[in-house]
């Protein structure tokens, strides 16, 4: 058995794997297929200071090898959270990380602030790159001085570590990175969706009610796993890789690109199981060549 | 919830646009009810990402399969006719929550519209094992997509009306609804339209009834929160319930269609 653990900064993590934001709830359901405390870590849905009604349907389009969605952050709010879902997750010996998102940055600073001090919290996940809410973050995610104020901000709510979650809907995304890096972010990790739509040619209109939607899946993969290299080349705290991922292949060229975890989302609904084959699959690989810690694989690109 | 290898038994063509699937999937038929749903995977690969859901239309627990009923729609309902006898697939279910069976139920109305048929039979087979006397309404395009006729007939008054007269009285289904309906419950599964003329209808006289709504899915678990429909809660506030999880069947005056 390989050595799996790395180490987000300040948050060490059993294993690499986490499971993406907003596509694994709070666990109830996959706690019912397996043990929970298996995974490195879980990203909990985004959660905001309010309860969100998200978007109306249909908020799902199929597409070729991936999904769109435009669910919007369909939430019970962050007090519920409190109450209900973190001491549930509690339960497992896994990484709990909560993603946050809000409209303003008043929004973002008041959901940290009521999560500070929460027992059970490894890691707050600053969403500032949903493409599915107006203003859902991405508004800030997309430019680096708005990146920054936000970071900064939420900096001040928390001493929890903060991990950053970008937008890939940028021009350069390693001046965003490099931005949230200098405001004080602990990790980054990218990709959220990229945004995207579908159209039934027959009534010539869009699929998602919402018109746009987030395209995630296996489609993504090269152009997020492109992101993740660039970004680990060019910010110093650790890079959390995410997009298109199905398969330990999949994962260990996203840590051979720097990555020093992962995020699975979407496979989560191609094949719940995903999240347990992957972890066997990585520690087969690794024992096969040989290798003894997983640590070794992160940033191990030649050129 | 159970994830399951399920075996092809049989996978065949019954009418033009309709094939008729059945799995061994021994744990998943023990558990099954009436009105709940699989999760079918089409293919192999990753370029079909999304399962499909289906309904029961079979609930055999002693072979220990379940049969599905399925429209060829475009690639997910392709590729799944394609899956040969014999050969395995995985299978998510049983999910959701089915048809609500009430203690003394004398007389139920069935509705059923197009593949939304495909759900009722299980139930007409449970209501009549109550002794529930049944009258089943089935709406079609035409005779074209008519299923489960001669197994309907066994437990239920059977009406049908086709949209182009080619079986039954020509036109809607809501043509043929009872003059004076005298019904402890009504049960509806099919299109959105058709879903909305039944709400109406049982609202005008009074009918208790359950709908079985369809809505895009990602996961069929009530994790993805992809699948939901407009509801009103108890103080008459609207938010999104899932069509996976707290549905399908849901009473009819709780959904805003
Ligand atoms: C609870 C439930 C039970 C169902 N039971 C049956 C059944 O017993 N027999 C039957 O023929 N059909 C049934 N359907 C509809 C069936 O799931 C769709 O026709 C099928 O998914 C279409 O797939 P496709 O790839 O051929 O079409 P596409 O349009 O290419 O599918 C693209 C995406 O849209 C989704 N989708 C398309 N149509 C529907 C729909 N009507 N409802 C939900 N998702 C849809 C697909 O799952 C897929 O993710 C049911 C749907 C639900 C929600
Ligand atoms: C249905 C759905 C809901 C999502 N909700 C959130 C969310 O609330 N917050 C967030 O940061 N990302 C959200 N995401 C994005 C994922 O966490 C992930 O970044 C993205 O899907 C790419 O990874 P994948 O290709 O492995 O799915 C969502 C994705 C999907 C498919």
């Amino acid at each position: 058995m390989a050595d799996l653990r790395v180490n987000l900064g300040k948050i060490a993590l059993k294993n690499p794997l986490l499971t993406a934001s907003g596509t694994f709830g709070y666990g109830r359901e996959f706690a019912d297929i397996y043990d929970l405390s298996l995974l490195g870590g879980i990203c909990v849905k985004g959660t905001t200071l309010e309860p969100r009604l998200g978007n109306s349907p249909p908020r799902i389009a199929e597409t070729t090898a991936g999904m769109l969605n435009s669910v919007g952050l369909q939430n019970p709010g962050v007090g519920k959270v409190i109450d209900e879902e973190i001491p549930f997750l509690s339960q497992f010996d896994t990484a709990i990380i909560i993603n946050i998102a809000g409209h303003s940055c008043d929004d973002y600073q008041a959901v940290a602030a009521k999560l500070d001090g929460v027992a059970g919290i490894a890691a707050l996940e600053l969403n500032i790159s949903c493409p599915n809410v107006k203003q859902g973050g991405m508004a800030f995610g997309v430019d680096c001085a708005a990146a920054a104020t936000i970071v900064k901000a939420v900096r001040r709510q928390t001493s929890l570590p903060l991990i950053v979650k970008l937008s890939p809907n940028v021009t350069d995304i390693c001046a965003i990175a490099a931005a949230v890096e200098e405001a004080g972010a602990d990790a980054v990790s990218l990709v959220n969706t990229f945004l995207g739509m579908a159209i039934d040619i027959e009534s010539h209109r869009p699929l998602l009610a919402n018109v746009l939607g987030g395209l995630s899946g296996p489609a993504i993969k090269p152009i997020a796993l492109r992101m993740v290299y660039q970004v680990a080349q060019t910010v110093s705290i650790p890079v959390i890789g995410i997009g298109g991922i199905c398969t330990a292949a999949d994962a260990l060229e996203f840590m051979i690109a720097g990555a020093t975890a992962f995020e699975i989302g979407s496979v989560n609904f191609h094949n719940p199981l995903a999240a347990p084959q992957i972890i066997t699959e990585l520690n087969s690989w690794l024992d096969q060549r040989g290798i003894n810690s997983i640590r070794d694989i992160i940033g191990s690109i030649k050129i | 919830m159970i994830i399951e290898q399920g075996r092809i038994l049989a996978n065949h063509q019954i009418l033009p646009h309709y094939w008729c699937l059945d799995i061994i999937v021994p744990q998943i038929a023990a558990a099954a009810q009436p009105g709940q749903f699989v999760m079918v995977t089409p293919s192999k690969g990753l370029e079909i990402f999304l399962k499909r859901p289906m309904s029961l239309n079979r609930i055999d627990r002693q072979g220990g399969s379940i049969r599905i009923i399925y429209k060829i729609h475009a690639n997910g309902t392709k590729a799944i006719s394609q899956i040969g006898e014999g050969e395995k697939i995985d299978i998510l279910g049983p999910l959701g929550y089915g048809w609500q069976i009430e203690q003394n139920c004398r007389r139920a109305l069935l509705i059923g519209g197009g593949s939304g048929v495909a759900s009722l039979l299980p139930l007409a087979i449970d209501l009549s094992a109550e002794n529930t006397k049944i009258d089943i309404l089935i709406g079609a395009a035409s005779k074209d997509e008519l299923f489960c006729l001669d197994e309907f007939s066994a437990f239920a008054e059977v009406s049908v009306a086709t949209d182009d007269g080619s079986f039954g009285t020509c036109g809607l289904v809501s043509g043929i609804f009872p003059v004076q309906p005298n019904y402890d419950t009504v049960y509806a599964c099919g299109p959105r339209a058709m879903l909305k003329a039944v709400q109406q209808w049982t609202e005008q006289n009074n009918l208790p009834c359950q709908l079985s709504l369809e809505e895009k899915m990602g996961c069929g678990l009530g994790t993805c929160m992809g699948c939901v429909c407009s509801a009103k809660d108890a103080d008459g506030n609207i938010n999104y319930r899932r069509v996976c999880h707290d549905g399908p069947v849901f009473n009819s005056k709780e959904v805003e269609l």
